[in-house]
């Protein structure tokens, strides 16, 4: 008979020695065919193994030029972001773009040229309630959660092969009251219109290969998952009233409170993307796949689109990206169901002006202060 | 009166004469016979012979885990593996803890490194032949032996006047607890369990015709994470007849058929719509007719022709429930047939010189039905890249390879009791089995070669100076090799494999360098027995590719997942006593190469990796202590009942040899919040791990 009384196995936490000393570039950047300011965001990564946070490029002269031989710069706003002048500059499907950097220590970095393909608009989106085992942002406990799943149907619409990027942003819309005391007497009833956007995709949300294959319509390609909760931990937003006009100012605190969802709409972006950008993301979302479990593929590089010109053996990390978008909007009706099913109702798309935040408005005074994109009626 | 078989002065692992090692043309083999299985070092699941094949010079594994064994720096689908004359497709049972091979009724084993006879084709790096017979044809035994994982139970007996031999074992596991306690969240999750079963009739027709029919199947079957479900199977069977025309001219007629399947389903019963199964499998059919001409007792002659049918089911995907979401997927099966004939010589043109040369000549067909995708010339191959397509009908030629492989084995005796050797083997390989990770994973999948896809060839060239000292007391050896690999497969960079139709797309031909040197000591007789080898070793690739996506490291030389070029085996058995024996190895070998995370960056608010160049960093080294003693209940040669206990420690000193590293991420919030990253490393054996096993024959 057999006698063993001991565990076999363990694992501990490694720290290799990592000999990567090399001061690395990274490049975020993405214009699309939207009238917007786009941004290009320059960092440089940290070891893997240094708890340094990743720092700005600052004071980099960046511009994008196109195959008309015009050229465009991006301005710093700080933090190694820079911006585009949305008046000076939109991007054309059918074109081809190419991002340049040069950095303080002279050091000059070139993307290889992007062609923007023409937008595609979903056919079709769904809901189905669902079930998921789904991180607590809260506690970062796995939980399984009853919700809906988004699902999307898209049709090619045009003859080359179409690849394309989901992002899908769920805004949580919620309500808060309060009162202004004016004096002893008198009160002002503000009410506060707020929202919350979270991206309910996981991962980089690239169309499956085998649409590629036949070119013909996806079906059922999924697009996040939303939870069903009535309410919403979110931030708390004060106010500072302009007496001279009876305005509203809402300015956020550090303190988060539970509100009732008002209505959830839910936002699809979908990017439609040239060869390289589509590899480039399947790569991430590879990556980022893997959770390190023991079937996982081996991991590999990310080959970027961006190389250094001054010097061609440095390493450079990121990807410029020229895709077009078409937005599309949803109100996500949880509660009046049509076969069982929770509803998506298309409206015309208007986007928050901020991923977050709160407009004050005072009712009775003459300045009205609803955002632009609210649903006021009903309550899903 | 006593057993002869526990005799002090037994050899663990020996040739058939003790001199053989030196007199034979044969270099770079190991032979294990009866005796030899008897005496092996104890493994996780008792004595198996893969993982003790997996201690001789020039023999490694990745890890604890990994299917299959790496000969002089190949992967584990180079080696041709054959119970009974027919390849086994999946070696392991638990993912390589235990071989499937179960040593009951093994009568002996040879692993041929290099100097390959023309006989042998369709792997680049190695034979291994397995076969079955029983101990003592003319008496009735009963063997069985209960193990820390599994159980075992076989029967050898003579029939019908001994006219006929049956042998008939079988193995089955209790193993989950040892799942249980590997600290991945997956695996504790999980639950494992296997079967085999082996059997061999022998049928003496008469003196001049023997048949044997052999039959084989296992079956594991691996609950992951409780919701993914794996299984699979080996069937294996196989008819031989032996007709003898005279003692020195017979030939050996063998129809084989070897079925491996495989199945992973996902059934999470809160998401019926999602519930998939995936199926593949690889079915093969073989027959061989060797003939065998000894006009002198200095010179014999075979020839013969080999066929073989592949019929590779890629994968099947298909959803569980009537509400199901799943778009069916059904990738088209490949088909192929391998052919050969070839001849082979060996002569003793003097007492100082024997060369046995030989010739194959291989034929490679890829057949219908399937669909070729036709790649734009100017493009990396990718779906994006394919141009047209075309179809071809069942049994339809699609494109043909073929190629002359020839053998040459030179043995130049120096002394009586030393000689040098020389060899050089050319093989084509027709067949892959394609991984991007490191141990057999669901992923995995075989791949047959095609008009996108050239065949591998292994030209291996090996040197070796062989002596024996003290009336072959000593043996000893150093072989230096120099293999190079044509056309060697690697995944290309996020590589997607499973349910792939391009999956040519995604793989890059690669060039493979391997060269050694092998340093072995053995001592065959005395109460101390046993062997020391070092082998210093490099297995290094280099991709070609003029595409940034066909590029490995730039197309610059890196070494391959099996690179570890220092190894050393110390191997003792001491015969403490008749009863008493103790069993000592261990085992270094410089840690694998791996990849691991450099910087860590941030990307659309996602906080991202940027890996090294592949293989750039290596493991931990590897060493481990195992330690044994068997005590034998009683040698009587008339009690029928044989015991014998084995207390073993695996991994003495409790090193905690890395197996893999991986990253963890910390939370990951549904707002894309920050994950934070952790490096782990993961021991598949990280504390001495005692074992109690007992044997019994009757």
């Amino acid at each position: 008979m057999i006698i063993s009384g001991l565990l076999i196995s363990c694992s501990k936490v490694y720290d290799p020695h990592i000999d990567s000393a090399e001061k690395v570039l990274v490049i975020d950047g993405r214009i699309t065919n939207q009238i917007d300011a786009y941004h290009i965001v320059l960092t440089y990564a940290s070891q893997f193994n240094s708890s340094e946070k990743n720092t700005p490029s600052l004071g980099a002269n960046v511009y994008v030029t196109d195959d008309h031989g015009n050229s465009f710069k991006f301005n710093e706003r700080g933090k190694g972001d820079y911006v585009s002048d949305s008046l000076q500059f939109t991007g054309q499907p059918g074109h081809t773009y190419r991002l340049h950097i040069l950095t303080t220590d002279g050091t000059e970095y070139e993307s290889d040229l992007q062609r923007m393909f023409p937008e595609v608009s979903p056919d079709n989106a769904y809901a189905k309630f669902d079930n998921q085992v789904i991180l607590n942002g809260v506690t970062g406990l796995k939980v399984s959660t009853h919700g809906a799943s988004i699902f999307m149907d898209i049709r090619n619409q045009s003859d080359t092969v179409p690849r394309f990027r989901i992002v899908s942003n769920l805004v949580l819309q919620y309500y808060n009251q309060g009162n202004f005391q004016l004096d002893w007497d008198h009160f002002l009833l503000l009410q506060y219109y707020c929202w919350q956007t979270v991206n309910i995709n996981s991962n980089f949300n690239i169309t499956d290969e085998d649409y590629l294959s036949n070119s013909a319509s996806i079906k059922n390609h999924p697009a996040g998952f939303l939870d069903d909760n009535n309410n919403v931990i979110a931030i708390e937003y004060y106010s500072k009233i302009n007496m001279d006009d009876t305005t509203a100012i809402a300015y956020s605190g550090n303190w988060h409170n539970t509100y009732l969802i008002h209505h959830r709409i839910l936002y699809l972006s979908q990017y439609t993307l040239n060869r390289e950008t589509y590899l480039y993301y399947k790569s991430l979302y590879g990556q980022i796949q893997s959770e390190g479990r023991i079937f996982d593929p081996v991991a590999s590089q990310l080959n970027g689109n961006i190389k250094c010109i001054t010097d061609p053996e440095k390493k450079t990390i990121g990807f410029f990206e020229a895709s077009s978008v078409s937005y599309s909007e949803y109100i996500v009706d949880l509660r009046n169901l049509v076969n069982s099913q929770p509803v998506l109702i298309k409206t015309p798309c208007i986007l928050p002006p901020e991923p977050d935040g709160c407009l004050i408005d005072i009712p009775g005074s003459k300045h009205h202060n609803v955002p632009a994109f609210w649903i006021s009626t009903g309550n899903t | 009166m006593y057993e002869r078989a526990i005799k002090l002065g037994e050899v663990v692992i020996y040739s058939e004469r003790a001199e053989s090692n030196v007199s034979g043309t044969q270099m770079s083999i190991v032979k294990i016979d009866v005796k030899g299985i008897k005496e092996l070092p104890v493994s996780i699941g008792g004595k198996d012979i893969i993982r003790s094949i997996t201690l001789m010079p020039g023999v490694q594994t990745i890890g604890e885990f990994g299917t299959g064994f790496n000969v002089r720096g190949g992967s584990a689908d180079q080696n041709l593996v054959l119970i009974e004359d027919v390849p086994i497709f999946n070696l392991s049972h638990l993912f390589g803890l235990i071989s499937v091979v179960n040593s009951d009724g093994v009568s002996n084993v040879t692993l041929l490194k290099a100097g390959i006879s023309a006989k042998y084709g369709e792997r680049a790096s190695s034979v291994m032949d397995i076969q079955l017979g029983p101990t003592n044809p003319d008496k009735t035994t009963v063997k069985g032996g209960i193990g820390i994982i599994n159980s075992s139970l076989y029967l050898e007996t003579p029939l019908v006047d001994n006219k006929i031999n049956l042998l008939i074992g079988a193995r089955s596991s209790y193993s989950n607890w040892l799942l249980h306690s590997i600290p991945d969240i997956d695996l504790m999750n999980s639950s494992a369990h296997f079967y085999d079963a082996d059997a061999l009739l022998s049928f003496n027709v008469n003196d001049r015709n023997k048949i044997d029919l052999f039959g084989y199947i296992s079956n594991d079957r691996f609950g992951f994470a409780k919701t993914t479900d794996y299984k699979y199977t080996n069937l294996l069977g196989s008819l031989r007849w032996k007709h003898t025309f005279t003692n020195q001219f017979f030939f050996n007629l063998t129809a084989g058929i070897s079925d491996y399947r495989f199945q992973v389903s996902e059934s999470d019963t809160s998401k019926l719509w999602e519930a998939y199964r995936i199926n593949s499998g690889v079915l093969y059919k073989n027959t061989k007719w060797n003939f065998s001409w000894l006009p002198n007792g200095n010179h014999s002659i075979d020839f013969g022709i080999n066929a073989a049918l592949y019929n590779i089911q890629p994968g099947k995907l298909t959803g569980l429930s009537d509400s199901t979401i799943i778009n069916p997927v059904q990738m088209l099966s490949e088909k192929a047939l391998e052919s050969a004939i070839y001849l082979t010589d060996n002569i003793t043109l003097s007492p100082k010189l024997a060369i046995d040369v030989g010739v194959r000549y291989s034929l490679y067909t890829y057949l219908g039905p399937n669909k070729i995708y036709i790649y734009q010339p100017d493009l990396p191959r990718s779906r994006g890249s394919v141009i047209d397509s075309l179809m071809y009908g069942n049994n339809k030629s699609i494109c043909r390879y073929s190629g002359l492989e020839p053998r040459v084995s030179l043995r130049i005796t120096l002394s009586n009791n030393s000689s040098v050797k020389l060899s050089y083997n050319r093989i084509h390989q027709y067949v892959n089995l394609v991984s991007n990770t490191a141990v057999m994973a669901p992923t995995d999948v075989w791949k047959l070669s095609s008009p996108n896809l050239k065949p591998l060839t292994c030209d291996h060239f090996a040197v070796g100076y062989f002596k024996n000292f003290k009336n072959n007391m000593y043996e000893t050896s150093l072989e230096v090799y120099y293999k190079s690999l044509t056309n060697a497969i690697e995944y290309k960079n996020g590589a997607d494999l499973l349910l792939n139709p391009y999956l040519e797309a995604d793989l890059t031909n690669v060039r493979g360098y391997n060269y050694g040197v092998e340093l072995y000591v053995k001592k065959n007789t005395g109460r101390l027995t046993g062997w020391a080898s070092y082998t210093f070793s490099r297995s290094l690739q280099q991709s070609h590719g003029v595409f940034t996506e066909d590029k490995i490291n730039d197309n610059q030389i890196f070494p391959s997942n099996f690179d570890r070029p220092n190894n050393l085996i110390l191997n003792a058995n001491y015969h403490i006593s008749k009863r008493w024996r103790f069993n000592g190895t261990f085992t270094y070998s410089t840690g694998r190469p791996v990849t691991l995370p450099e910087l860590k960056f941030d990307y659309q608010g996602y906080q991202l990796l940027y890996y090294s160049d592949r293989n750039k960093y290596r493991l931990p080294d590897y060493h481990r202590l195992d330690v044994s003693m068997t005590l034998d209940e009683s040698l009587k040669i008339r009690r029928k009942w044989k015991g014998s206990w084995t207390f073993s420690i695996i991994n003495l000193y409790g090193r905690k040899n890395a197996y893999s590293v991986y990253y963890q991420k910390g939370a990951h919030m549904v707002s894309n919040e920050y994950r934070q990253y952790d490096t782990y490393m993961l021991y598949i054996i990280g504390r001495p791990l005692p074992m109690l096993t007992y044997s019994f024959t009757f």
